[in-house]
């Protein structure tokens, strides 16, 4: 087992890597606060997209969720966006004033895994902060409407937001084979529709592994020529959410980030926003421990998989995998697929079908891991907290975390 | 001379399009068109059959996990073929019915709140109804609600919902402690509770013994499904969407769901009578063809010749439910059947996981290896799953350590494919006759829609 030594290790884990930023000084901070404070201020003075406006503690109460509740949901989101604890009530006023950033949803080669990821996101609900109060103009899975009705709100939301919507785009677009993707009453293509849609709207935003790489439908042989957004769509802001689903988290993180400071997050070079793919899965790993001492599972079923043991060897790609899922997970936070022994497939990574999915060996990979520290050095530097991180959850980041403000420079706003 | 005029209703839930042909104020024939494609069977030509496992899930977002578990089953099937025998634990089997339980549990959920409530705010200006507005009404948000939290289940054995990977030939990798199995137990019971007071209006004994709608109108407090069947009458929805009268089921499910075929009376399924019909399709034996009469992605399917309707209705008339034998007795397989079937199932699946979970013995392993690798083996398979929609098959050949050809046969195929050169397919066949497209929309809809596993 050549492959696994020591020496091996620590060379395929010290490689230069995209790790944000986390600790930028008072200064910075002190300037983001004033910053995001006009923002909304700005936001709270102009009128909510709807006619009816809804009273973001009346829909609380509808929701029948709590105060309580709201505050959990607002410390969650705040850490996440790695902002230190003070940003909370910006967060908290962000979410009141989500309903004045109109939002148009459309879906291509898609399997509406994300949508449904979305819907299943609850506890304050982000059916209600995004399907009620947020203003999605245009969501074919869950809209009412159906036909030429639809039809007709998509050109309205158009022309009435012209330039100020957020697009998301869930789904790849076949750009090999425009069949692959027909639409509507005089037939569209996928490449038409996402390049009209695009033209018109404040920035770009593909959900999914679909819409940012191609996903699925991009692995080979490609038979459909799937593409992600970002390879047909130019000069526009794009931000990408891969995953295979997108975490919801995610989702409504970028649009918080948005509503606050009126700029796309920061991005990594794959246009990823950096609190959510800034740093490892190995690095939060709740099976992390196991991997610094050496304990693995050989195989399915074993001594180690009973014992939760890293799974590494059975093919896990955390450790070159760029995601906040150890620590946010899914349904909720009920679990992720390294909690039932599976390991992770790299799904937010491009081309993960071809290169990374559970049959591909790390030993005959051409996969170049990423990483700026060594794993000891890792653990030096954050200190025993890195494996604790889990239990405590989200909060640990938030005390050392930032996001940033800063645009990268091909995503300039328009 | 009658007036043909053209009507196309798209995007009626996903993205599938209705192209209708009217003559005299009816509509004189119906193409159900799926308009995308993404050609996963080519994906998995030629990569290792246990990357199957990881893709197949992906092909849809909303029954990923029925697609998993038909690709573990074609995988156990290979095994089976080669002579190789596959032991799979009682434990494995439990998990796996009960995440995929929870799965159609969801679906129907979502859908009878989400999708076939909201149809009738058009149809009735009934103040009351207000309850089922999209978004803003109260019943339509705990139907959603719901539907989140009994697929927790799923998240709690497999990791994730959706898109989950957790089960292996041999198994799962799952390996649940008490308290996981304890807090499925809580949102079981929680959303038990809720269909009892909400959709049922009676307890779920006293509801298993109803024989028909008379009986259960009489007896049921006001609840949703009530409501739906009054609504139904009210507007004669028990009359119109009737399809082929013929069932289809591949697999069972113990104890609420058995395989079989009924054309008037019950036989078994046989996978040599399934074929499928390129004739409409741009799919076609030799590639792809954008003819002219060509008008969808999906293929059309046929058993021994005939369309079948796989649903959850056949699911109740091949399992032989008394109520449902007498409805289809009475009312035919018209909307208003079709839809009760699928809400009448979910009590019939949480009642199973009640059960299923109370047998977990999680002392026992969750995984048996099997004697030989996936890779050494070779030959044709197949995996059979029941899905929210109906019946799912998967065929595997693998070759030389590699998938030599991966063919999908997903429920909408069956109901929602396209024509073949004799027959309809079933939805097209209910939709033809009606007189407005709003119903023609909500026929439709009452085959579940699902156009993104439909092409695949």
């Amino acid at each position: 087992m050549q492959f696994f030594e020591r020496e091996h290790l620590r060379s395929i884990f010290t490689k230069p890597t995209n790790y944000i930023n986390t600790n930028r000084g008072k200064e910075y901070y002190d300037n983001l606060y004033k910053k995001m404070e006009k923002r909304l201020n700005e936001l709270k003075a102009q009128q909510p997209v709807r006619e009816a406006e809804i009273k973001f503690q009346e829909l609380l109460e509808t929701w029948e969720l709590s105060r309580r509740d709201f505050l959990k949901w607002v410390s969650a989101t705040t850490a996440m966006l790695m902002l230190p604890p003070q940003f909370e009530p910006l967060v908290a006023q962000a979410a009141e004033v989500m309903n004045r950033v109109p939002i148009i949803w459309i879906n291509i080669q898609d399997c509406a895994g994300n949508t449904e990821a979305l819907l299943r996101r609850a506890s304050p609900t982000v059916d209600e902060l995004i399907l009620e109060y947020l203003s999605v103009e245009y969501q074919e899975v869950i809209m009412a409407a159906a036909g030429d009705q639809a039809e007709e709100n998509l050109h309205k939301a158009v022309k009435d937001f012209d330039g100020k919507y957020l697009l998301f785009v869930e789904g790849s677009i076949p750009v090999g084979m425009p069949e692959a993707f027909t639409i509507g009453r005089h037939p569209k293509t996928g490449v038409e529709h996402v390049k009209h849609l695009a033209e018109h709207a404040a920035a770009v935003i593909a959900v999914g592994a679909c819409a940012c790489f191609g996903g699925v439908p991009a692995a080979h042989p490609n038979p459909t020529g799937a593409v992600g957004v970002m390879d047909i769509v130019k000069g526009k802001p794009i931000v990408n959410i891969p995953a295979c689903p997108a975490n919801p988290a995610n989702i409504t993180g970028v649009i918080i980030h948005y509503i606050l400071t009126g700029e796309l997050p920061e991005l990594d070079s794959l246009l990823r926003p950096k609190f959510a793919f800034g740093y490892r899965i190995h690095d939060n790993c709740e099976r992390r421990a196991h991997f610094d001492a050496g304990e693995f599972v050989e195989e399915w079923g074993d001594e180690g998989a009973k014992n939760n043991f890293c799974l590494y060897k059975m093919g896990c790609k955390g450790p070159f995998t760029f995601n906040n899922c150890s620590i946010v997970r899914y349904n909720e936070g009920t679990n992720w697929p390294i909690g039932v022994g599976r390991g992770c497939i790299g799904c937010s990574e491009p081309d993960f079908w071809d290169k990374y999915a559970t049959e591909r060996p790390l030993a005959d990979s051409d996969i170049q891991p990423p990483g700026l520290h060594g794993v000891e050095a890792a653990v030096d530097e954050v200190g025993l907290g890195l494996l604790t991180a889990t239990v405590i959850g989200i909060g640990v980041h938030a005390v050392a975390s930032a996001i940033a403000g800063k645009k990268d420079e091909t995503n300039e706003e328009q | 001379m009658a007036k043909i005029q053209k009507t196309v209703l798209n995007r009626v839930e996903g993205e599938i399009e209705l192209k209708l042909l009217w003559e005299n104020g009816r509509i004189k024939d119906a193409f159900i068109i799926a308009p995308n494609f993404r050609g996963f069977e080519f994906i998995l030509e030629g990569k290792p059959p246990l990357d199957a496992l990881v893709i197949n899930p992906r092909i849809c977002g909303i029954c990923g996990h029925a697609h998993l578990i038909a690709t573990v089953k074609a995988l156990e099937n290979l095994y089976e073929n080669a002579g190789e025998n596959i032991e799979i634990p009682e434990k494995a089997k439990l998990i796996r019915d009960l995440t995929l339980s929870s799965e159609i549990i969801q679906n129907h959920l979502r859908w009878f709140y989400l999708s076939v409530l909201p149809d009738f705010l058009k149809l009735d200006k009934n103040p009351k109804l207000r309850k089922y507005q999209p978004i803003k009404g109260s019943q339509w948000r705990k139907g959603l609600d719901y539907s989140s939290k009994i697929v927790k289940v799923v998240a709690i054995f497999g990791g994730q919902w959706p898109h989950t990977s957790y089960a292996i030939p041999g198994g799962v990798t799952s390996d649940p402690t008490t308290f996981e199995v304890a807090e499925a137990i809580a949102i079981v019971s929680s959303v038990l509770d809720f269909y009892e007071k909400n959709i049922l209006g009676m307890p779920a004994d006293k509801y298993l013994s109803v024989k028909n709608l008379d009986e259960y109108l009489e007896n049921a407090k006001s609840s949703d499904l009530k409501a739906f069947l009054n609504l139904c009458l009210k507007h004669n929805l028990h009359k119109v969407g009737k399809a082929y009268h013929r069932f289809l089921t591949v697999c069972d499910i113990s104890p609420s769901i058995s395989k079989g075929t009924t054309k008037r009376k019950r036989k078994d399924f046989d996978i040599n009578k399934v074929k499928e019909v390129d004739a409409y399709s741009f799919l076609t034996e030799k590639g792809f063809s954008f003819d002219k009469n060509r008008y969808s992605w999906a293929k059309a399917v046929r058993y021994d010749g005939l369309p079948y309707e796989t649903s959850p209705l056949a699911r109740r008339i091949n399992n032989r439910d008394e109520l449902f034998l007498n409805l289809v007795n009475d009312f035919k397989d018209s909307y208003m059947v079709r839809t009760w079937a699928r809400i009448d199932e979910v009590l019939k699946l949480l009642l199973s996981m009640k059960k299923w979970l109370s047998q977990i013995d999680i002392k026992e392993t969750s995984y048996i290896k099997p004697k030989k690798d996936v890779k050494e083996l070779e030959g044709k398979a197949f995996g059979f799953c029941e899905a929210a929609r109906g019946s799912l098959i998967h065929e595997i050949q693998v070759k030389e350590g590699k998938i030599k050809k991966y063919n999908i046969i997903t429920p909408s195929t069956w109901n929602l494919g396209p024509r073949c050169p004799d027959y309809l397919s079933p939805a097209e066949k209910a939709i033809k006759g009606l007189k407005s497209s709003l119903l023609a929309e909500m026929v439709l809809r009452s085959f579940d829609v699902c156009s993104v596993c439909t092409t695949h």
